[in-house]
């Protein structure tokens, strides 16, 4: 028989509670929880611009990736006390399936895992409804050609450097605020990831992008 | 609070509850009693239900049965899964939390196995046979939320996500 019989922690009526009267909106751990609206999230695009110049990217990757290294921290407490077994001993379609509700009860959209090339040491996620290209879509703002989900980039770098321990590198190859069907990232190796942001501000294609890194590994 | 009763309340908004509201709140309150034994039909047959349909889905899908370990005790857990979570949506009469707590969760595990058909058979089954185990009437208020299931799980997934 079968240990503890669970389904999805992040199921939003037991993951969120709202305290009318404190003004506080909590996770299930007791941890608080910010909501911020779109506005926020053009805002912060506009103001990283300006203040950083071109160096707007690595600053939000920078954030992205401190706050995935924290979540997964969280995450990985929470979950091995939820489903009784640590994250590295479940299933990894588990581990996806978890991840994924994780992402949408924190509105970061909805991920999904591509894994056929991870023999070639390459993750491929996709990611419907990205916050900041999901923000700058529904204010009618131009992304002028950029992918703009670098802290989404830099979080799912955070998260997955936690839970490999290792150093995983993560770009934003393709963006639906710039007219792509959705929002890919490929996650690999940094020292791979190099000539990537290049070829992603010249805007070659998601599957071309793919296909170089996998020239490249080859033998 | 339950799904129902809070809709009565969200319609009632800034008023009191009319004669057909309080009837209907009254009725809900008494079909709680009726669900519970439903309920605990469910959990008497438990096993029964769970090793048939497990032995009708290794007999249509023989290869799962030698070809992955634990093969028996997966399918048996997620058939339980299901079945308990169907049940307690039916306690709630709230098909909503039945999706957000398993389905679209276990619909992520489902496609990175590549399972939807085998999924769409297995609880298809789990239907059938919850209809030939339990009472009409029982039967008849659990199935509505396993043919959510069937009809969620055993969709097929997009193209790029296989």
């Amino acid at each position: 028989m079968f240990g503890l019989l669970r389904s999805n922690y992040f199921a939003p009526r037991d993951y969120v509670s709202y305290d009318m009267k404190t003004g506080v909106l909590r996770a299930r751990d007791g941890a608080r929880l910010v909501a911020f609206p779109e506005q926020w999230s053009t805002g912060l695009l506009a103001g990283l611009e300006d203040e950083c110049g071109d160096a707007w990217p690595v600053v939000m990757h920078r954030c992205g990736e401190w706050w995935g290294k924290r979540h997964m921290e969280r995450l990985e407490r929470e979950l091995t006390a939820y489903y009784g077994s640590k994250l590295t001993d479940m299933p990894a379609v588990q581990v996806h399936a978890t991840l994924a509700a994780s992402f949408a009860a924190h509105g970061w959209g909805a991920l999904s895992m591509d894994v056929t090339r991870i023999e070639r040491g390459v993750l491929v996620a996709r990611v419907e409804n990205a916050a900041m290209a999901a923000a700058l879509l529904s204010a009618k703002k131009d992304a002028k050609g950029r992918t703009v989900d670098g802290l989404l980039a830099g979080i799912l770098s955070g998260m997955l450097s936690q839970a490999s321990g290792g150093d995983v590198g993560c770009q934003e190859i393709a963006c639906a605020a710039r007219g792509d069907e959705q929002c890919v990232f490929v996650c690999t190796e940094k020292a791979r990831l190099q000539e990537v942001p290049a070829w992603v501000r010249k805007q070659m294609p998601a599957a071309e992008i793919l296909d170089r890194l996998d020239a490249a590994r080859a033998p | 609070m339950n799904v129902e009763v809070r809709s009565i309340i969200k319609t009632a908004e800034g008023r009191y509850l009319t004669s057909d509201e309080s009837v209907n709140l009254l009725d809900l309150v008494k079909s709680y009693e009726r669900r519970l034994a439903i309920m605990k039909s469910v959990e008497a047959k438990e096993s029964i239900i769970v090793r048939q349909v497990l032995e009708r889905a290794f007999e249509r899908y023989p290869k799962f049965a030698g070809e992955r370990a634990m093969s028996y005790e997966k399918g048996e857990r997620d058939v339980t899964l299901v079945l308990r979570y169907a049940s307690m949506a039916m306690l709630q009469g709230d098909a909503e939390w039945f999706r957000e707590k398993v389905l679209y969760w276990f619909k992520t595990i489902v496609d990175a196995m590549v399972f939807a058909d085998v999924a769409r058979f297995t609880y298809a089954t789990l239907e059938d046979v919850v209809q030939k185990t339990l009472p009409r009437a029982d039967a008849d208020a659990l199935v509505p939320y396993l043919h959510i299931a069937t009809e969620y799980l055993g969709g097929q997934a997009k193209e790029e996500n296989r």
